[in-house]
Parts: C-alpha cells; sequence; structure tokens
C-alpha cells in the first residue's frame, strides 16, 4: 500500500484522487450515506481545480475518475471491505472535508491530516462493550424484564459485543448473526432453565435489539427511495437477510435445546 | 392501556434515554454528541407512546417519531456542525421493532400462526413507518437546504451587483 502511495506522490492528479477516495473510503466504511461519500469525493476534487469529476458508490465499492483542465486524467478504483460504523471518525472525515475545499492545503499536509483521523480512537476498547451490554439490559428492562433478567441480558450483550469484534475473519456479515443470535437464544434459555432469568422472552428481546437492523433499513429506503437505487436495493436486501438470520439462529437455538420454545 | 401515564411508561422512558446514549457508545459517536442522543430518544419514545395511545397505529407512531427524531436530527446536525446520522441513529433506536420480531418469530416456532403473523406484520409496519419517517424529513430538510443556499447565493450576486 504505501509503496504505491510513493508512485502516486509524483503525479498530482492520481495522488489527489487517491486521497479523496481515502477520505470517501473511510466515509462509507464508517456508516456515511452513499450520496454523501460522492458528494465529498466530488468537491474535494474540485476544490483542487478538477475540471470533470465522475464518482459511482455502491455499499462496497467506490469507482472515481478525474479529469484536470490540464487534460491529465486519473481513475480509480477503491474496494471497501468491512463496515464498522464509528460515527466520530465519520464526523471527523466530515469536517476534514469542509476544512480542505476552503483551504486547499498542500496534498501531503492533507495525508498527514486523514492519517492522523483514521488513527485516532474516541473510546477505549472496553467501553463500547460496557455500552452494548447496558443497551441490552436496558432494553430487558424496556420490554418489562425485572432486574434478574437485566442482568442476564447485561452479560448476552457484552458476549454480542465479544462475538462482534473478536470473532475469527473468517465468520463474516451474515454468519456472524446467525452466530450472535444462536449464542444469545442458548444463554437466554439456559439461564431461565437454571432459575437465574425468570423470562426468556424479555432477555431475548433485550439482545435481539442489538442485531435488529432497524436502522439500516430506515437509511436503506432513503437511499432507494431517493435515487440511489443500486446502493439502497442491496442495503435493503441485507437488513433483510439479516432480520430473517436473527430467526435462524433463534430457530436453531430452539432445536437445540429440545422444545418448541427456549 | 386505560391510563396514559403509567409506571411502564416511566421505565421506557428511563431506559431509552440511557439505552440511545449506550446505542450512541456503540456506533462510537463523539462523547460530546452523548447528551443529544439521549435526549431523542427520550422524546422519541414519549412521541411514539403518545401516538399509540390515541391513534392506536403502530405504522402512525413509528412514522410520526421517526419524523420527530429525524427533524432533531436534522437540527442537532446544523447546529453542532455534525453528520446528521450522528444523532439520527441513537433517537430511532427506541422504536426499532426488535420485541415485535421476536414475538413473531416465537409464534412462528409454538405454531400460533394468528399470533406470529400479527407481529410480523407489526414488524413491518414498523420497519415501514421508520424507513417512511427518515425519507420525508431527508427530503423536506435537504430541499430547504437548497433553497436557503440558492436565497443566500441570490443575495450575494445582488449584493456584487449593488457595489
Amino acid at each position: 500500500m504505501d509503496k504505491q502511495r510513493e508512485i502516486y506522490k509524483e503525479d498530482f492528479t492520481e495522488y489527489l484522487l487517491c486521497l479523496a477516495l481515502d477520505v470517501g473510503e473511510g466515509m462509507l466504511k464508517n456508516g456515511a450515506e452513499v450520496g454523501r461519500v460522492e458528494d465529498t469525493i466530488e468537491r474535494i476534487c474540485r476544490a483542487y481545480g478538477a475540471a470533470h469529476v465522475e464518482v459511482f458508490t455502491i455499499i462496497s465499492v467506490i469507482n472515481a475518475a478525474v479529469r484536470m483542465p490540464d487534460g491529465s486524467y486519473s481513475m480509480q478504483l477503491r474496494r471497501v471491505k468491512s463496515i464498522d460504523s464509528n460515527f466520530s471518525i465519520l464526523e471527523k472525515l466530515n469536517a476534514l472535508s469542509r476544512k480542505i475545499c476552503v483551504e486547499k492545503p498542500e496534498l501531503s499536509v492533507f495525508d498527514d491530516e486523514i492519517h492522523k483521523i483514521k488513527s485516532e480512537k474516541a473510546y477505549p476498547t472496553w467501553v463500547p462493550f460496557v455500552a452494548s451490554s447496558v443497551a441490552a439490559g436496558g432494553f430487558a428492562l424496556f420490554f418489562g424484564g425485572n432486574i434478574f433478567d437485566a442482568i442476564v441480558a447485561l452479560i448476552i450483550g457484552a458476549i454480542i459485543a465479544l462475538i462482534e469484534n473478536f470473532s475469527p475473519k473468517r465468520l463474516t456479515g451474515l454468519a456472524k448473526t446467525v452466530v450472535s443470535s444462536l449464542v444469545a437464544a442458548i444463554l437466554a434459555g439456559l439461564s431461565v432453565r437454571l432459575g437465574i432469568g425468570a423470562n426468556d422472552d424479555m432477555i431475548m428481546m433485550g439482545t435481539i435489539m442489538l442485531l435488529v437492523p432497524g436502522i439500516a433499513f430506515g437509511t436503506a429506503m432513503r437511499d432507494l427511495l431517493c435515487g440511489d437505487l443500486i446502493a439502497g436495493t442491496l442495503k435493503t436486501l441485507q437488513a433483510i437477510l439479516s432480520a430473517l438470520m436473527i430467526a435462524f439462529g433463534y430457530t436453531l437455538a430452539v432445536f437445540l435445546l429440545g422444545g418448541a420454545t427456549l | 392501556m386505560s391510563d396514559f401515564f403509567t409506571t411502564q411508561l416511566l421505565v421506557r422512558l428511563i431506559t431509552s434515554f440511557i439505552c440511545s446514549i449506550a446505542f450512541a457508545v456503540v456506533y462510537r459517536v463523539a462523547p460530546r454528541h452523548l447528551i443529544y442522543g439521549g435526549i431523542s430518544g427520550f422524546i422519541t419514545y414519549f412521541v411514539y407512546h403518545t401516538v399509540i395511545f390515541f391513534a392506536h397505529s403502530v405504522f402512525a407512531a413509528a412514522f410520526v417519531s421517526t419524523m420527530f427524531a429525524a427533524i432533531f436530527a436534522e437540527v442537532a446536525a446544523r447546529k453542532r456542525r455534525a453528520p446528521t446520522i450522528v444523532f439520527l441513529v441513537p433517537g430511532v433506536i427506541p422504536t426499532v421493532p426488535g420485541g415485535d420480531l421476536y414475538r413473531g418469530m416465537r409464534g412462528l416456532l409454538a405454531g400460533n400462526t394468528a399470533e406470529s403473523t400479527f407481529y410480523f406484520l407489526n414488524t413491518i409496519k414498523i420497519g415501514l413507518g421508520i424507513a417512511g419517517g427518515i425519507v420525508a424529513i431527508s427530503i423536506l430538510f435537504g430541499t430547504l437546504t437548497d433553497r436557503i443556499a440558492a436565497a443566500k447565493a441570490r443575495k450575494a450576486k445582488t449584493q456584487q451587483n449593488d457595489n
């Protein structure tokens, strides 16, 4: 990657597009909508005097071409492999792109700023774990569980966060959802059988909130209805599939525990 | 459901405040924005409850409360100079139909078709309500912002001509 960078640095147009794509990639990866990513890349290129910019983004690929007034041309493709919503990076990249468009610094300065943002951490690693378990426990109470249900959900929430962050690399996307749902359901069922939790329903509802793609579905619909048909369709499909996978994991757990319900 | 103010409502309001903040942390929203996510989640659930209480429709409740969360997010995003999604996600969380999805699955496995159909339909209705709310406000605010930008540009142009 870095060697490739060095080659880019010799050509202004290539380097500019590479940096614009770095920003776009970071935003797409961390939960920005497709329209915003395309808009940002185009703005950055135009700020540095591009005569013509074309950007096409779907959920996992950014494809961009830029032509400068002197005729130099660059076209680059960027594959975005993992999505891990990190809104603080998204926010900083957004602010950076605004700043860049006004100040237009040297490209090397721009490069350093991007790297600085991408390496920053908003929270220590353990904080999202705690948050995830608090969310699960809170929702167990929300749906009418008692304090013991909330404690069980709290523990399961932390385990789901563990699966989310430290699972083997091969366990990607929807498979991860199945495993999370399966583990959550088995633990909820066992806790009730052991007499720790009182209502497996409330525990499950609390933990399922961590997995349900409610907002993903909402933003997918926005993309779909606002003209980004490909990204919108793919995201909607993803949301529906992950809801089905939650159901699949739950069903599996019920059969493993050998009953009609948990 | 006969009373508007119940202990259940109180518990749900408090937990939706806490859970919205917790979800904001899961999505790694910058610490200085967290409290706005919590407030948005709190009021969004209150709106949801109010609409269900008076209109008895989950779709309407999800639609109206998401519209509220989206307006809150758009305004907060402009005031605090951050992308809208930072405030939208924690705000919408209390209306996400996790409970209904679960009850639908449980009904299906228990062979209770009536129950599962009812809850799955609820899940779809709420999902569409959330989507509709987000889309409506996003289009409305997008148009408004465009209009304001155009007006500003016109004003700047006339001033230039005056000079």
